[in-house]
């Protein structure tokens, strides 16, 4: 009996608990259950290698990223490395073999813009610091599992573009399993995109996503399996800074 | 870390006691929308950003809202979750990406749609947010405050079929946290429009409307309280302006200001008799109104068309819309029709206050542009908003789908091909409004259709001739009586044999040539429910819409060709067990069912004799509620299987053809599905919006299940054997295989528009890849979890990611093994020629699922198109030809790369020491000779190209590999040819390697230098990788949202 009666009270606990839950909470779960806050704040630089299945094989894909906004993304097509996008601190380029030349070309003022403004730290470390709002939007089942969807207005608070996110954080234990974006300029601008992270594991402490799936009315428009992240390696500027003649 | 493997451990108790849900068990099922938008379909209302007139908002009938950022090249739906039937969008000009939207459609016709309130964007229809009047229905107008956005004026029509008290004009000052009824007469008259003094915002005009549908009525006018209102204090206090009007009774009234002239206004006026209708205006901002003119397209249907629209920079031009669209440019004294192929019914229109030459309007037949003034107009063939009433299916390859439309006629076209379903691929085969059409099961040449009130045809599509074969009334019998939505029904048992209803049950087993009467008047035959001349109330209206007391739905059972039900609409269900010598009316043992309801639909079981399933619709009684009944003793007990997950009138019920206790139900908000006969219903919504479904087909041969939407065109789900297998059993595995069809193994064929722009409207086709489909019960989101996939041989063939969601995945496997490895050439010829890889032969292949340390296995199986023309013998050459090509390509490819590892090498050796060139040199120089004959460097991709080997394999393997059939005998000769020069390519390589290296390397080890190495086989597969994807893009963006 007494057993009984304590594990009811321990229910109604723990409903009164999930309850009461805020966005803040919420997010303080989710670096506790994926490593901590301190270990997240500490990545500087992130090395992905990943392939993305295709009907024409898969194709090796290799991000390099650096606090506090250096990115470069690496696609090899038929031993041919194409660069998606990149940003070196101060100029963003791409290089693509197969569509005029073989010479780097950079990018226009927007998308420049948009390179710049996007930082390698996750944008809820910090939040109200850099600008950004945070509110719970009440729980919405994704994929089969109830989730706490948090709307993440970035830069509403200060000069930068907002971008309005909601993410998805499964109300278990609290990882993100589903962001749901908006296309941000272009003829499809506002289209939405959902972005699915799944298969988790640890690296170095910190758990990361190892499958990607995008999806929009329904279908999939890319798949990417991960293979290895390789957290704070030292990666060289070198690696970023647009290609001198 | 630990604290989270801690929750991990205790997961799997909580999740035996969670149920899964129906969202996430139906949730990889997709429907695709396969238009069509030839006739596109009614749009309410549009609106446009007057400084960015390529920003284009377009609200439809049933098809919710449209926005265009092209001019109209292209459009996209941006409120798919929401009520589809939309009253008025409003842009607010001041903040382009605030835009209201009021929904339910003021064009109340039979058909109309209901609404649900008012919404609002701020971010141009990225979301939305529901600002208030839900109780409304139908939502007339919305004026913004030119200067203050949060201040909105919004004009309720309200309620159609019933009184309401939520219509009148509301007005927020706080952008809609807050309304205020400012402006109501009784519950039965709302506001039909609003207009705001385009130079002082505290003037309103408010047409007010008295009006009620009945299920076989409508009264324009109803109680007499119509009015045209006036306010000079924002909308506090309100005066009849009817100084000039008629002193009758007023119906619905159209009023326009024009915006260069605020005094002069333009009023369509409804009156009580005929000779008082017509355009009046007011030079004195309403003070006195006086008659213009009295066209018959300014007198015609005022409930449907009362629109009018001013150009912003001239006050005397003026567009009515109308039956005929018509266009003043003398102050509405003089009109002239607008023709030039614009579909009649016009509801919205737009004048370009920066090019008032450039006008826009939308129709019963979607939207038109014109930049001549309304001279010539080309239609915008991109939306598919086609209000289907019914639909059915042929047995064709691929199937056929057949139905038809509001005010678009009857039409037939393909459910799938390649490149897409476009626009030219439909066929008409009748006009006037559509409703039902079939083919004949035997005879695919002969389609039944027909136009509203019950006149059928039999149309040939050989000859395109049609025959009509309606039914007559019997001589001395009563005059038929026939639906507007009259049906036509086939047996399901006799091909030649077909239905159609009119206050009688008729059956011809001729195709419709001879018509023999089964039944007696099976309606209530009540006169006071046959009032259709005297319809529309202020104006006669007697289009068939209100016919009533008519059989709606006739079903034969396809268990017993004598076994017939009849349900009509006025609310009475009767059954016939002997082809109609006897019918008895089982009405009464339905309880909880309202009198006065329509029988929308009669599903006979398809598994017992005695079963049958009926839905009733009953909101032209303003009763929305679901009715769905089922009886398995011939209708003499029956139970009620709707649940409050159902939201809306229900138009039709259908029963699986394999599973029985798997339902689809059609209603005014949706698709919904139960797996447990009716106990528990789920809103089907991937990729299928909140639209009124009013018919589904289930295709036998192919287990697909058509959706014919009112507002959306049509819509299929490809498969439907993973729902039938769910049971619960089935669904607390962890995880189980769900069997499909094989996958048919489609032969390329061409397909798509030639280069047809962005302008017209592509349907989607059905997946080509094969599917894995399972079901979970719960989501996969720790550890890895993917999926192998093994050919014939027993060999790995493709590892692929796996689906992770709860409930059903179907995971696609492409067709088509890798591409071969290819030396790296930059000729479009050596590019293209190799996109693709090998199809895979015919027979089952092994999948082996990875979740974590466990493994599951289960296989998919593709087989060839039935009618293909290939034999096996044919296929099975074609395949080793294009394999001894693919072999050839990586083989080549394989050479290329050791003999560049060699000179690469050789080239770093004489660069290290320098005298060393005297003897690799030539060494290097043999090589690169020898590779320039291999392989084309220094192409572009297209046009600078030249061909050498890596090119010529390519080629012939990109041709043998596209065609599934025999391959040519000089094809075949070609590739021996290749295979010979291969040979010698790799003597020669064999010569480099070894006799020629072995000399270098000798010196190389005497001069202290690392010998050349020779890269194996592996380590060059290892290396070369190849493919396009938009993966990375995904990545990168999940990257930088950390």
């Amino acid at each position: 009996m007494t057993r009984k009666i304590s594990l009811t009270f321990l229910f109604a606990i723990a409903i009164f608990c999930v309850n009461a839950q805020t966005a803040d909470e919420i997010l303080a779960k989710y670096f506790e259950n994926t490593g901590g806050l301190a270990k997240w704040k500490d990545v500087k630089s992130v090395k992905i290698e990943a392939k993305a299945p295709t009907p024409q094989g898969d194709f090796p894909i290799v991000i390099y990223s650096k606090a506090p906004n250096k990115t470069k993304v690496v696609v090899n097509v038929q031993g041919k490395e194409l660069v998606q996008a990149a940003y070196d601190g101060e100029t963003a380029w791409n290089l693509n073999p197969f569509a005029g030349g073989t010479d780097p070309v950079k990018l226009d003022e927007e998308q420049t813009k948009e390179l710049r403004e996007q930082e390698v730290e996750d944008s809820f470390i910090d939040y109200k610091k850099k600008g950004h709002e945070v509110a719970l939007e009440g729980k919405e089942e994704i994929d089969g599992v109830q989730c706490y969807k948090i709307k993440l207005e970035k830069n509403k608070n200060n000069e930068k573009d907002d971008i309005t996110e909601f993410i998805y954080f499964d109300t278990e234990n609290y990882v993100p399993i589903m962001r749901k974006s908006f296309i941000r300029s272009g003829p499809m601008k506002g289209q939405e995109i959902q972005s699915y992270m799944s298969d988790y594991q640890e690296v170095d402490g910190l758990m990361m996503p190892f499958a990607l799936e995008q999806k929009m009315n329904g279908n999939t428009i890319s798949k990417v399996v991960i293979e290895k992240y390789s957290v704070n390696e030292n990666i060289d500027d070198s690696v970023f800074a647009f290609p001198k003649k | 870390m630990k604290k989270l493997l801690l929750l991990l451990a205790i997961l799997p108790v909580a999740v035996s006691a969670q149920e899964i849900s129906g969202k996430a068990i139906l949730g990889g099922l997709r429907a695709r929308s396969i238009g069509p938008a030839s006739m596109s379909g009614r749009i309410a209302d549009l609106d446009v950003v007057n400084r960015k007139p390529e920003i284009i908002y377009v609200g439809t009938a049933g098809g919710g809202v449209w926005k265009s950022v092209s001019a109209g090249a292209s459009f996209r739906p941006i409120f798919d979750d929401y009520v589809q039937s939309i009253g008025k969008v409003t842009i607010d000009q001041k903040h382009p990406d605030t835009v209201w939207v009021g929904t339910g459609e003021p064009w109340v016709r039979n058909s109309v749609g209901v609404g649900a309130g008012v919404y609002k964007t701020y971010n141009g229809g990225t979301s939305w947010e529901f600002v208030g009047l839900k109780d409304s229905e139908h939502i007339s107008d919305i004026i913004i405050h030119p200067t203050d956005g949060n201040i909105v004026y919004v004009g309720a029509q309200g309620k159609l079929w019933g009184p309401g008290e939520e219509r009148g004009v509301f007005k927020t000052t706080d952008g809609g946290k807050t309304w205020t009824k400012i402006l109501y007469i009784d519950e039965n008259t709302g506001c039909a429009e609003l207009e705001m003094d385009p130079k002082n915002p505290e003037v309103l005009y408010a047409a007010m409307w008295s009006h009620r549908r009945y299920p076989d009525f409508f009264d324009s006018g109803f109680t007499k309280t119509s009015a045209l209102m006036k306010s000079t204090d924002g909308g506090k206090t309100w005066n009849k302006i009817h100084n000039g009007l008629p002193n009758k009774t007023l119906g619905r009234i159209g009023i326009a200001a024009a915006p260069s002239n605020p005094n002069i206004l333009y009023a369509s006026v409804e009156a009580e008799g005929n000779e008082n209708k017509g355009l009046f205006k007011s030079t004195d901002a309403g003070a006195s109104w006086k008659k213009v003119n009295s066209d018959f397209n300014n007198t015609v249907r005022p409930f449907y068309f009362s629109r009018v629209v001013v150009d912003p920079t001239a006050d005397s031009v003026l567009v009515k819309c109308a039956f005929v669209p018509i266009i003043s440019v003398d102050g509405g004294y003089k009109f002239r029709q607008i023709g030039s192929g614009v579909h009649s019914d016009i509801h919205a229109a737009w004048i370009d206050p920066n090019n008032p030459k450039h006008i826009l309007l939308g129709t019963d037949g979607g939207v038109y542009e014109s930049f001549d003034r309304a001279y010539t107009f080309k239609m915008w063939m991109n939306l598919p908003v086609g209000q289907f009433y019914h639909v059915t299916v042929d047995n064709e390859r691929p199937f056929n789908v057949y139905g038809g439309l509001q005010d678009n006629g009857s039409w037939y076209g393909p459910s799938n091909k390649a490149g897409g379903i476009s626009n030219s691929d439909w066929k008409p085969t009748f006009g006037g409004d559509g409703f039902w059409s079939h083919v004949h099961p035997s005879d695919n040449n002969t389609v039944y259709a027909e136009y509203q009130g019950g006149h059928i045809i039999r149309y040939n599509k050989k000859t395109g001739v049609s025959k009509d074969i309606r039914p007559y009334p019997e001589k001395g019998g009563p005059k038929l009586r026939a639906n507007w939505n009259t049906p036509i029904v086939q047996s399901p048992n006799k091909p030649d044999r077909i239905y159609t209803g009119a206050q009688f049950v008729f059956m011809s087993d001729d195709r419709g040539d001879t018509w023999k009467r089964i039944s007696p008047d099976l309606t209530t035959n009540d006169p006071k429910r046959q009032r259709q001349t005297q319809t529309g109330g202020l104006s006669i209206d007697n289009s068939s819409a209100e016919n009533n007391t008519t059989v709606y739905t006739i079903a034969e059972s396809t268990k017993d060709e004598k076994l017939i039900w009849a349900g009509t609409d006025d609310g009475l269900l009767h059954v016939t067990e002997n082809q109609g010598t006897a019918w008895t009316n089982v009405t009464k043992n339905i309880a909880g069912l309202p009198a006065g309801n329509w029988c929308s639909h009669i599903e006979p079981g398809h598994f017992d004799r005695n079963t049958a399933y009926v839905s009733f619709d009953n909101h032209r009684n303003g009763d929305m509620k679901p009715y769905i009944f089922k009886t398995t003793d011939l209708g003499k007990t029956w139970t009620s299987i709707t649940t409050n997950e159902i939201e809306g009138h229900v138009f039709v019920i259908r029963e699986d053809l394999k599973n029985p206790n798997l339902l689809f139900a059609g209603t005014e908000f949706g698709l919904f599905v139960t797996l447990d006969g009716g106990k528990r219903w789920t809103r089907f919504e991937n990729n299928l919006p909140k639209v009124a479904v009013h018919d589904l087909a289930i295709h036998p041969r192919d287990n697909a299940l058509v959706i014919a939407t009112h507002g959306r065109s049509l819509y299929i789900v490809d498969d439907l054997s993973p729902l039938r297998q769910l049971t619960q059993d089935v669904m607390a595995k962890q995880i189980h295989f769900l069997e499909v069809n094989p996958t048919e193994l489609r032969d390329p064929g061409a397909g798509g528009d030639w280069f047809g722009g962005a302008g017209n409207f592509v349907g989607e086709s059905s997946n080509t890849n094969a599917t894995i489909v399972y079901f979970m019960n719960k989501r996969h989101t720790f550890g890895k979890m993917n999926i192998e996939v093994y050919g014939q041989d027993g060999k790995l063939l493709q590892e692929i990611p796996a689906g992770k969601s709860a409930g059903i995945n179907v995971v696609e496997m492409p067709t088509n093994m890798k591409r071969p490895k290819v030396a790296p050439s930059d000729t479009r010829e050596s590019v293209g020629g190799t996109f693709l890889g090998p199809t895979l032969a015919a027979g089952t292949y092994k999948v082996k699922v990875v979740k974590g340390k466990d493994e599951f296995w289960t296989s998919f199986t593709l087989k060839y198109p039935e009618d293909s023309p290939y034999s096996a013998e044919d296929r099975k050459l074609q395949q080793e030809t294009t394999m001894r090509l693919y072999k050839l390509s990586e083989e080549l490819a394989y050479v290329y790369h050791v003999q560049h590892s060699l000179v690469t090498q050789a080239k770093a050796a004489v660069k290290s020491n320098a005298k060393l060139g005297k003897s690799l040199n030539p060494f290097i120089k043999e090589i690169e000779d020898q590779n320039a004959k291999l392989v084309f460097k220094g192409g572009d991709f297209y046009i600078a190209t030249e061909e050498r080997m890596t090119e010529n394999i390519a080629e012939l393997y990109g041709q043998v590999n596209g065609y599934p059939g025999r391959p040519g005998a000089t094809q075949i000769e070609r590739t021996a040819g290749l295979e010979a020069e291969m040979a010698d390519v790799q003597k020669k390589m064999k010569e480099f390697t070894t006799t020629k290296l072995d000399k270098i390397n000798a010196q190389l080890t005497a001069a202290k230098l690392d010998p050349l190495k020779v890269p194996t086989e592996d380590e060059w597969r290892k290396s070369a990788d190849s493919g396009v994807s938009s993966g990375a893009q995904e990545l990168f963006r999940y990257m930088l949202f950390k």
